[in-house]
């Protein structure tokens, strides 16, 4: 683990203590997020991603609970720190950014009030002077006017402009690390494209690490440094985002990079992954892709791959080098 | 009209309205038009994609083909009938032949039916109940399910499983057309391409005519012979998905595509991504001249006086905008090799 990291989790688990048993929902995830990075987490729903940082703020919602592991953000340990301290990171030295903006924003609090909120909280400040950097950040994202719809409730903004509102409060403490789930999930794809667009510049200006979690390759792609994918509660592979697309190590993420189609290829095909991600209450005491992997042996039946490094920065849970040509199983 | 062999199914200049009755401010009209003046055509063994928006009026589109809304006006010609005027038993007859895929796979399947009942109540529904176990079975096996499901209730199933089920109940009545509202949209990427494949074996063994709707260019690629650009309750662009897809014509296809964030690091880094100013207009305020002309970079002034109509270019490409007509007129769609008007 190096030092100058913003946020380190190590050996994270938080389980789902439910009727029918224990899912496992994150199981031994450790990742690093470094000062002004944007590291993708991707992965299909159930895999964890959303979990595990809602188990950095502490959100986890009951049955969940993170029964073990450390979360190191700028030096502290967050899952140690009493409630109250925490409370004076969350908003103010971490921001985060929900998917679906039509309900994470207070539909009976004016625009300004609901911005405003998060200086209010954290800093000794006037209401009015908290309003004037609301009308400042408020216009770095892209609302036009800002001064005039500090008084607007969220339903006069349409879906785009309220994500933009939501990402608004969450820089305005100046953060040092910006959570971001699914932020464009809900958006239509020109809507998308502003925000993915708000993003980049954010990323220029404010020098914030950025966690966005997403189902889509694409925007990962597009925008992280690093990108971390999980299947069933792991990190299966990590690795700058050029590696993991041109060498793919792990073979969840080569059938994930199949199942996507390319737009503007001449005969668009893709291939989908058989079967389906196995039940949290009872995973495989092996790897738990065995079912659907076409690189799988026996010994993956019975043990669970670690993350093996694959050369720099480049880390698989895969007992298989995939790239070394072994064939896959055929059916 | 697009074609010279006789459609499987036309619509012309349909056009679906619903009366507003709140508030009404300075230039809105007394409806919404969901869907305006549109007209398209489907060949057997086709898909057609429909692409836009929320709001461009294809979930509308979509449900006013199965007649399940009733059209203000214009044709719906199903086997050379119009679908648009039909009333009663006729028409319970010839939705047999057109059947419908939702979106939710969630809440489209009753969770007290099991799912033998499902996929059994369209042959119930039509008498067809001679042999219909067998039948039930043979479905299930289509959609890759197996028999033991029969007996089993919704909830105990997958979302992409669920979308099976959907599928195989659409199939019951052996249609000729299947309108697909955003299939794969709730699911997984990874069980949406088993839905989008699913779908495409199933295109080639019963020569099916799909009617995709998705918001999702890049799933709309994948399955379309053709496709059809919506905004705001019109189609701007048609034309074989390929040409589409490699050269946009209508500045609003290409903005749509050009916002499909590409899986590939070094592609997405280096292409030059078309953002939109603002929201699309509600439909009960549609802009004066073209629809699209708030928001186009290319807008010049006729474009906000003149509605542009729907042009021929080639013999199978349509696309309503001005800019084709103006061929000195820059900047223009970067991608746009234009083409010459054949009207």
């Amino acid at each position: 683990m190096s030092v100058d990291a913003v946020l380190s989790i190590q050996g994270l688990k938080t389980y789902f203590f439910t009727r029918s048993g224990i899912a496992r929902a994150v199981d031994d995830v450790s990742l690093e997020v470094r000062p002004g990075e944007t590291l993708g987490i991707v992965g299909e729903s159930g895999s964890g991603k959303s979990v595990t940082f809602l188990s950095v703020l502490r959100l986890v919602p009951p049955p969940g609970k993170t029964v073990s592991g450390e979360i190191i953000f700028e030096g502290q340990d967050l899952l140690q720190m009493p409630l109250q301290k925490l409370r004076n990171i969350r908003g103010k030295r971490i921001g985060i950014v929900f998917q679906d903006p039509m309900t994470s924003l207070n539909p009976f609090l004016r625009i300004g009030d609901q911005v405003a909120e998060t200086l209010l909280v954290h800093e000794k400040i006037s209401r009015n002077k908290a309003l004037d950097r609301a009308v400042g950040i408020l216009e770095k994202v892209g609302i036009s006017d800002a001064a005039s719809r500090l008084e607007d409730y969220p339903h006069r903004f349409s879906g785009g402009m309220r994500q933009r509102v939501m990402i608004a409060s969450a820089l305005i403490a100046n953060p040092s690390l910006l959570i971001a789930d699914e932020p464009t999930t809900a958006l239509d794809v020109t809507i998308q494209a502003q925000v993915l667009d708000l993003f980049t510049h954010i990323k220029s200006e404010f020098s914030t690490a950025i966690v966005l979690i997403t189902h889509n390759l694409g925007i990962v792609a597009g925008m992280a440094d690093h990108a971390a994918v999980m299947y069933s509660g792991r990190v299966v592979e990590y690795a700058k985002t050029t590696d993991l697309f041109a060498h793919p190590r792990h073979p969840y993420t080569l059938a994930l990079l199949k199942t996507l189609p390319r737009p503007g290829d001449m005969q668009p095909s893709v291939q989908p992954i058989p079967g389906m991600p196995p039940d949290l209450t009872c995973l495989p005491r092996g790897c738990s892709f065995f079912d659907r992997c076409a690189f799988r042996m026996d010994r993956c039946l019975e043990e669970s791959p670690p993350l093996i490094s694959f050369g720099p920065g480049h880390q698989a849970s895969c007992w298989v080098d995939i790239e070394k040509g072994q064939n896959p199983v055929s059916e | 009209m697009m074609h010279s062999t006789s459609p499987l199914l036309e619509v012309n200049n349909l056009r679906v309205y619903f009366p507003y009755h709140g508030k009404k401010s300075a230039g809105s009209q007394r409806e919404v038009r969901a869907v305006d003046n549109l007209s398209f055509s489907l060949q057997q063994g086709e898909t057609l994609g429909l692409v836009g928006e929320s709001g461009c009026g294809k979930s509308t589109l979509a449900r006013a083909i199965v007649r399940l809304f009733r059209p203000h006006s214009g044709e719906i010609l199903f086997r050379g009938r119009d679908l648009a005027v039909m009333e009663g038993e006729p028409l319970r007859q010839v939705r047999s032949e057109l059947q419908m895929v939702f979106q939710d796979p969630y809440s489209s399947l009753n969770p007290r039916m099991t799912v033998r009942d499902i996929v059994a109540e369209p042959l119930r529904n039509f008498g067809r109940t001679e042999g219909l176990v067998v039948r039930v079975r043979e479905l299930l096996g289509t959609v890759g399910l197996d028999a033991s499901a029969m007996n089993r209730y919704p909830h105990e199933f997958s979302g992409g499983q669920r979308q099976r089920i959907g599928i195989a109940r659409a199939l019951a009545l052996n249609p000729a057309v299947v309108v697909a509202d955003e299939p794969a949209s709730a699911l997984d990427v990874s069980v949406q391409a088993q839905i989008v494949t699913l779908l495409k074996e199933l295109q080639a063994t019963l020569r099916l005519s799909f009617l995709f709707i998705s918001h999702d260019l890049s799933l709309v690629s994948l399955l379309s012979h053709r496709v059809a650009v919506m905004y705001l309750g019109e189609i701007v662009e048609t034309g074989p998905a390929t040409a589409i897809f490699s050269n946009p014509w209508h500045p609003y296809s290409e903005a749509l595509i050009s916002a499909i964030p590409i899986p590939d690091p070094e592609k997405e880094r280096l292409k030059t991504r078309i953002v939109l100013r603002g929201d699309v207009p509600s439909p009960l305020s549609k802009p004066p001249g073209c629809p699209f002309h708030p928001r186009c970079p290319y807008v010049f002034d006729r474009c906000r006086i003149e509605h542009p109509a729907l042009k021929a270019y080639g013999s199978e490409r349509w696309v309503s905008c001005h800019l084709l007509d103006e061929p000195n007129r820059s900047p223009r769609p970067a991608s746009a090799h234009l083409p010459t008007a054949s009207l």
